[in-house]
C-alpha cells in the first residue's frame, strides 16, 4: 500500500494521542511519541510496530501491569498476568530502568515476554543510545535483553531523516483508528458551547 | 535612547512567580517591546529585508492569487494568498469552519507555478490537504464585511475611509487559524530553527500575518479601482498603517502553554528581567522622562480608542483609563528623583489596578530599548522534558515541595475544584472546555489539571516513601499515571515562571485570561473577549507595511491610535 508522508510534529501529535486513546496514561502516551519520532529520525517507519502495540492492548492481548522480579545476576521487568507485557507501556519502564543500571559494568536488564520487542528496544536507544544483546523478535512476543558489557548501538546518533517520515498506510490507519478513541464525541450541546458559537460574523 | 545593555544581574529583584503567573494578571497582560511581533520588525529593519508583490492575479470580485515576498540577506519567504468567494451561511471563525474569505500558505524560497498550482489544489482546504516541508505556515482569514463594504466604497468615489468607523473595527480581514511546526505536512518547527530570523518564538508566523496585512490593503485598493476606475484613490499611509489584521483566538492556545512550560518561563523571565533592569536604574535621562511621558499620554488615548462590548471588560478598560489620569497626575513628580523608575513602579503597586499595573510595565519597557531589547534573543529555548529515572522519592517530594509550594494555597477538594475539563472533540479536533459532573468524556481530558494532579502525586509519593524511599523508575512502575507529572517536575525544576500558578479545571475558569496572556507575547492589542472562552484582537495596528518599513521607525507603533481623519 502506497505510503503516506507525514512531519515528525504530526507525527508526534498522532502518536501521543492514539496511544492515549488506547488507554494509556499521558506520561506514557508522551513516551510513545517520543520514541515514534526517534524512529523516524533513524529513517524508520514507526507506524507497523506501532499499529502491532496499539492493536495488541485494545484487543486485550496484553498485560498492563508490570512487576519487577528479584533475580542475582539481572533486573527482570515482566508481566503480573498471563499475557505477553504491552511493550508501549513495559518500553519507557525498561527505558527508565536501563538508564540508572547502565553505569554498573555488570548490569543487566531482561524484559520478559513483551508483545512488540522492537518497540520496548526503540524505547531503549532513544533514550540512552543503547541496543540490546539478545531479542527474538521485532514484532512478535520475545524478550529484551539489555547488557553493559555486550550492548550493541541503538543507533548511529544522527538523523537519517530529517523533516519528513513516510509511514505505511495500512498501519497509520490502525494508529488513526487509536487516535480517534482520544477524541470526545461531540453532541449538540457542547457544539453550541464552543469557542465561538452563537455569534453572526457579520461585523 | 538609554544606557547601554546591561550585562550585571538587576538591584531590583523580578516579581515573584506567585504573583505573576496567576490567571487574574496573566489576563490583564499587555504587549511589550519584547512582544514577538515588535522583535520581528525590528530585526525586519535593520537586516535591510526587501518585500516584493511577485504575482497579482484577482478578479474584478478580489477573488484569485497573489504572491508577496519577503527577502532577508539570506532566504527568501513568500506568502501565497487564495482570495474565495465565501458564501454567507459558510461565514465563521470557529474551527470547524469549512470556508473562508482567504486562505494562505508561507513557502519556504520562491515558489514556482507548479508550487502554486499544489498549493491551490490544498491550501483552501486547509486542514483536509496536504503539504510539504516547504510550506512553513498555513492559515485562512475572513473580511470584515461592514469595514470592507464601507472602505471600499469611500475609496473608490475618491474619499478617505471614516476614521471613527475603521477604529471601531481596526482591521479589514481577521485570521481565523494559524498553523506552524509541521501541522498537516508543513516543515517542522526543527528544519528552521537554526536560521537566526525564524530563532524567536512564533517569528515565522507573525511574518506570515504581517504579510497577510498587506495583503489585506492591496486587496481592498484592487477593489476599490476595480468599481470606482479613475476616481478611486489608494489608502492614505496613515490610515495604511493603522489598519491592523485582526484575529479570532480561542481554546487551542491553552493547551500549547501547557505544552510548553519551559518556553514560557523563558519569556515571562525575559519580560521580568527586562522590568527589574530599568527599575534598578539611578537615574533617568531627561529625553528618557520625556518619551516616557509621550508614551502615557499615548497610551491614554490608546485605551480611550479601546471599545468592546464585552461589559466586564469594558469596566476594566474604564477603571484602566481612571487608573492612567492618576498616573499622569503623578508621573512628573516621581520621575524628579532617584530610582525615578522604581518609584513610578513602587506607586502603581499602591495606586494603580491589575490592568494599569501590566501596562505601566510595559510603558516602562518602552523608552528603553538599548537597555532590554537584547532580552527579546533569550524567549526561545531548545526545550527538552526529561525523566530522571534515579532520582530518590525523598528528593522528588523535596523538589515538589520547593516549587510547587503554590499547590497548597488552592482549594482542590469538592467538586466544584475539578468541575470543567479541556478536550479535543471529534469534530475537526475544536478544542473544548467541558463540564466534568454533566457532560461525558472527562477521561479523555488534555493534561491541564497540573494542581490537581501535582496533590495526587504528592498523596502517592507519602505512602510510597514510607514503605521504602526508593527511586522514581520503581515508583513509576506501580504508579504509571504520575508519569507525566514527573516528568514534568523535573524538567522545570528551577524555573519559577514555567506553570500557571492556578487551577485550570476548577469551576469559573476563564481561559480567556490564559489567551491574553499568550496573545500579548505575540504583540496583540485590543483583546475583544466575545466570551470567557475567546477573544477577538488586533495585530500590527500602527506598523508600517512592507512596502514603508525601510523608512519607518520599527519601533514607533506602541500604542496605536487612530490618525487624524484624511479626505
Amino acid at each position: 500500500m502506497a505510503a503516506l508522508h507525514l512531519s515528525f510534529g504530526e507525527l508526534s501529535f498522532y502518536c501521543c494521542r492514539a496511544a492515549f486513546g488506547a488507554g494509556l496514561p499521558w506520561g506514557l502516551a508522551e513516551d510513545a511519541a517520543v520514541t515514534a519520532v526517534w524512529l523516524a529520525q533513524q529513517g524508520r517507519d514507526p507506524a507497523p510496530l506501532l499499529a502491532v502495540a496499539l492493536a495488541s492492548l485494545t484487543g486485550d492481548a496484553a498485560e498492563t501491569a508490570v512487576k519487577q522480579e528479584p533475580a542475582e545476576t539481572a533486573t527482570v521487568l515482566m508481566a503480573d498476568g498471563e499475557r505477553p507485557l504491552s511493550a508501549l507501556v513495559s518500553g519507557p519502564s525498561a527505558a527508565d530502568w536501563w538508564q540508572v543500571l547502565k553505569q554498573d559494568p555488570a548490569a543487566r536488564l531482561v524484559v520478559r515476554n513483551v508483545d512488540v520487542p522492537g518497540w520496548v528496544i526503540a524505547c531503549i536507544a532513544s533514550r540512552t543510545g543503547d541496543g540490546p544483546t539478545g531479542v527474538q523478535a521485532d514484532d512478535g512476543p520475545g524478550d529484551v535483553v539489555m547488557s553493559a558489557d555486550g550492548g550493541g548501538a541503538g543507533s548511529s546518533g544522527e538523523t537519517a531523516h530529517a523533516g519528513l517520515v513516510a509511514v505505511d498506510q495500512s498501519a497509520w490507519t490502525i494508529v488513526q483508528r487509536h487516535f480517534h478513541l482520544s477524541l470526545v464525541p461531540s453532541t449538540d450541546a457542547s457544539r453550541s458551547a464552543g469557542a465561538g458559537a452563537g455569534l453572526v460574523d457579520t461585523d | 535612547m538609554t544606557a547601554a545593555v546591561q550585562t550585571s544581574p538587576p538591584a531590583v529583584p523580578l516579581r515573584p512567580a506567585d504573583e505573576v503567573m496567576r490567571l487574574s494578571r496573566m489576563g490583564a497582560s499587555f504587549p511589550t517591546r519584547l512582544s514577538f511581533m515588535r522583535s520581528l520588525l525590528r530585526r525586519m529593519h535593520g537586516e535591510g529585508w526587501r518585500f516584493e508583490q511577485r504575482r497579482f492575479d484577482l478578479d474584478a470580485q478580489g477573488f484569485g492569487t497573489v504572491v508577496l515576498t519577503a527577502h532577508t540577506p539570506e532566504q527568501a519567504y513568500s506568502l501565497v494568498v487564495f482570495s474565495h468567494d465565501l458564501p454567507p451561511e459558510k461565514r465563521t471563525d470557529r474551527v470547524i469552519a469549512e470556508a473562508w474569505d482567504a486562505t494562505f500558505s508561507l513557502y519556504d524560497g520562491i515558489p514556482s507555478d507548479a508550487d502554486i498550482a499544489r498549493l491551490a489544489a490544498n491550501t483552501p482546504k486547509q486542514e483536509a490537504g496536504r503539504f510539504t516541508s516547504r510550506e512553513l505556515v498555513l492559515g485562512r482569514a475572513n473580511r470584515s464585511l461592514r469595514l470592507f463594504s464601507h472602505v471600499t466604497a469611500r475609496l473608490s468615489a475618491g474619499q478617505q475611509p471614516d476614521i471613527g468607523t475603521l477604529s471601531g473595527v481596526g482591521y479589514l480581514m481577521r485570521t481565523t487559524a494559524v498553523y506552524g511546526s509541521g501541522k498537516f505536512g508543513c516543515g517542522d518547527r526543527a528544519l528552521i530553527a537554526d536560521r537566526p530570523e525564524l530563532q524567536g518564538a512564533f517569528q515565522v508566523e507573525m511574518l506570515a500575518v504581517w504579510l497577510f496585512r498587506w495583503f489585506t490593503v492591496m486587496l481592498i485598493e484592487h477593489l476599490a479601482r476595480v468599481r470606482g476606475g479613475d476616481s478611486a484613490v489608494p489608502l492614505a499611509p496613515e490610515v495604511r498603517d493603522f489598519l491592523g489584521v485582526g484575529n479570532a483566538t480561542g481554546l487551542g492556545m491553552a493547551p500549547f502553554l501547557g505544552r510548553h512550560p519551559q518556553l514560557v518561563h523563558a519569556w515571562v523571565t525575559a519580560r521580568e528581567t527586562a522590568l527589574a533592569r530599568v527599575r534598578s536604574l539611578a537615574e533617568g535621562a531627561d529625553e528618557t522622562r520625556a518619551a516616557f511621558l509621550r508614551l502615557l499620554v499615548r497610551a491614554r488615548q490608546h485605551v480611550s480608542e479601546w471599545q468592546v462590548d464585552d461589559p466586564q471588560q469594558m469596566a476594566r478598560i474604564e477603571e484602566l483609563h481612571q487608573d492612567l489620569a492618576r498616573l499622569s497626575e503623578a508621573a512628573p513628580g516621581l520621575l524628579d528623583a532617584t530610582t525615578p523608575w522604581d518609584r513610578i513602579w513602587q506607586f502603581g503597586q499602591a495606586r494603580l489596578g491589575v490592568e494599569a499595573q501590566e501596562l505601566l510595565l510595559a510603558l516602562l519597557l518602552e523608552p528603553h530599548g538599548a537597555l532590554v531589547d537584547d532580552l527579546a534573543d533569550r524567549m526561545h529555548v531548545s526545550e527538552h522534558l526529561a525523566l530522571d529515572p534515579a532520582m530518590r522519592l525523598s528528593e522528588l517530594r523535596r523538589l515538589i515541595a520547593a516549587q510547587q509550594g503554590w499547590v497548597d494555597a488552592l482549594a482542590l477538594d469538592g467538586p466544584e475544584a475539578e468541575a470543567r475539563f479541556w478536550y479535543y472533540s471529534e469534530e475537526k479536533l475544536e478544542p473544548r472546555l467541558g463540564h466534568r459532573h454533566a457532560e461525558p468524556g472527562g477521561m479523555l481530558e488534555m493534561p491541564l489539571a497540573f494542581a490537581r494532579d501535582i496533590r495526587r502525586l504528592v498523596a502517592d509519593l507519602a505512602q510510597a516513601e514510607a514503605v521504602d524511599d526508593t527511586i522514581v523508575a520503581a515508583f513509576l512502575l506501580r504508579h504509571p499515571q504520575h508519569r507525566h507529572t514527573v516528568r514534568r517536575v523535573q524538567s522545570i525544576a528551577g524555573l519559577d515562571y514555567a506553570e500557571v500558578r492556578d487551577n485550570l479545571v476548577a469551576d469559573g475558569v476563564r481561559p480567556i485570561d490564559l489567551l491574553r496572556f499568550k496573545l500579548a507575547f505575540f504583540g496583540a492589542s485590543k483583546f475583544d473577549p466575545k466570551s470567557d472562552l475567546w477573544t477577538r484582537i488586533t495585530l500590527f495596528q500602527g506598523a508600517p507595511q512592507p512596502d514603508g518599513l525601510a523608512d519607518a521607525d520599527p519601533d514607533g507603533w506602541a500604542f496605536a491610535i487612530r490618525p487624524v481623519q484624511v479626505n
